[in-house]
């Protein structure tokens, strides 16, 4: 992946050094908000790069209408990391950003993060993620999810050094050493965690910048919802097959990622098939288990919720949580079962809208 | 992505305990010229959200132990609620609350074990290739 690159029409000098990649596949609804978001930055990047994945919905058109360059491969790539990778030889800037197409920025979100990139050693950064749409009980469930683990699992990660994963829909990193990479692998469902634990393998560091925010449209319905928690969940799996012998190296993230993991697995077979069978054959009372850590989630989510004016919303999203946690860790048991048990990996990328 | 399934099992624990440990951690980076103010503020901040959240915690368990007693005064005993209230009363006990905690050690021994294991296969592969390249 070596730079080929031209400076587009497009390019302005902002010197931010910075280009963003946005890879969309029938985002036409969605776009015009993400680049709008992008082009009204405190530190605007230099050049805005939509990747149109062969689009059918008038994506391009949209794109090209905003002024931003447009680039489309001869096929689809088959995957977001694999539309990012076909931009890649047009990157003339120090930094790369990759945003979703249906991602918004805070108005400083840029700036926020290239802050962090400005450490030698620093590879990657990542932002704060909120749903921007808070309504239907699946964006109420991720809401709340994302408070908690944005607010206190993710900067205690970073504390440590180690953010488990830069999240794709809002990330920048350093050009050169992204393209020492090899870009963003499609090997798993999970690119973002691929890179990020790559990164952490070659002694990169990445960081989370909680001041940065960016706010993505999150599944609305269950058949959304399913495609996405899919594609995490046998991400997260093909994501430690992979990588379990050089996390094993890694100081702390061998912790995390093995606490994820018996999360992600044991807790959630306990979850769904021993506290209700104990429930029913020994003690009906079993069922305060589900109950039982309800504060360790409400105090962080309470506390953000409050500090953004949204006590309310938060409040009222609460129960969504769990029943989406209920559901991802229907997804988690099914993604070890299909991948380590019947060998049968997910490998084709659906986003689901 | 979110990895994992926050708010349950071992991950809760995992990061209080972590959050617990950063005054101490800041101290020593203190003691070696590395603490900085924005390390402070961030261990001050997660520290206070674990603090929050322990009390929280041991509140709610409180509350929960506190209503099954209330409750056991107004059931039968020899009734299948009385009967299970007061199986109950003996779940909810701080041994049973310690479960976790013996489970994240357990977690952890096997975590250092497998490292060694892989440590030492790695040393054994590297034996192996300098004995064939005839060093």
């Amino acid at each position: 992946m070596a730079g080929t690159c031209g400076r587009s029409s497009n390019c302005q000098s902002t010197g931010s050094s910075l280009t963003v990649l946005v890879p969309a596949f029938n985002e036409a609804e969605s776009l015009a908000d993400t680049i709008r978001s992008l082009q009204t930055q405190t530190v605007p990047p230099e050049e805005i790069i939509v990747i149109d994945d062969c689009s059918t919905d008038g994506t391009s058109e949209v794109a090209r209408s905003l002024g931003v360059t447009v680039l489309r491969p001869p096929q689809n790539t088959g995957s977001k990391a694999g539309a990012q990778n076909f931009a890649m030889d047009s990157v003339c800037t120090e930094f790369t950003m990759a945003v979703d197409a249906d991602t918004m920025l805070a108005p400083d979100g840029v700036e926020k993060l290239l802050a962090a990139l400005r450490q030698k050693n620093v590879a990657a950064a990542c932002g704060f993620v909120l749903p921007r749409n808070v309504k239907s009980l699946w964006e109420r469930g991720r809401y709340v999810e994302y408070l908690f683990a944005f607010v206190f699992y993710k900067p205690i990660q970073d504390y440590y050094g180690k953010p488990l994963i830069s999240s794709g829909c809002f990330s920048a990193y350093r050009t050169d050493i992204l393209r020492s990479m090899g870009g963003w692998s499609m090997r798993t469902m999970a690119e973002d965690m691929d890179l990020t634990w790559s990164l952490y393998q070659k002694q990169y560091e990445v960081r989370f910048v909680p001041e940065a925010v960016c706010y993505p449209i999150e599944p609305h319905d269950f058949h959304f919802m399913s495609k996405q928690l899919k594609r995490w969940s046998h991400g997260f799996i093909q994501n430690v097959s992979m990588h379990w012998k050089g996390l094993a190296e890694l100081d702390f993230l061998r912790w995390v990622v093995a606490v994820a993991l018996w999360d992600a697995v044991i807790a959630s077979a306990a979850y769904l098939i021993l506290l209700p069978l104990l429930a029913l054959l020994v003690n009906p009372f079993f069922l305060l288990g589900y109950l039982v850590d309800i504060p360790a989630v409400v105090v962080p989510v309470v506390y953000k919720g409050a500090r953004r004016g949204e006590l309310w919303r938060t409040l009222t999203s609460l129960p969504s949580f769990f029943v989406l946690r209920f559901v991802n860790s229907i997804f988690m048991l099914k993604a070890m079962w299909k991948e380590w048990i019947l060998r049968k990996p997910l490998l084709t990328y659906e986003k689901g809208h | 992505m979110a990895a994992g399934i926050p708010g349950t099992g071992l991950g809760g624990i995992f990061y209080l305990f972590l959050a617990l440990f950063m005054p101490v951690n800041e101290l020593l980076a203190a003691l070696h010229g590395k603490s900085t103010s924005s390390s402070r503020r961030s261990a001050a901040f997660s520290f206070s959200m674990a603090i929050a959240i322990l009390a929280a915690l041991v509140g709610h368990a409180w509350l929960m132990i506190l209503g099954l007693n209330e409750l056991k005064e107004y059931l039968d005993p020899q009734s299948a609620l009385g009967r299970s209230v007061n199986e109950a009363t003996g779940i909810v006990s701080p041994a049973v609350a310690l479960l976790p905690l013996y489970v994240f050690g357990a977690l952890l021994v096997m975590l250092t074990i497998m490292r060694y294991v892989l440590k030492r296969q790695k040393l054994a592969d590297k034996d192996v290739r300098l004995d064939f390249e005839g060093v």
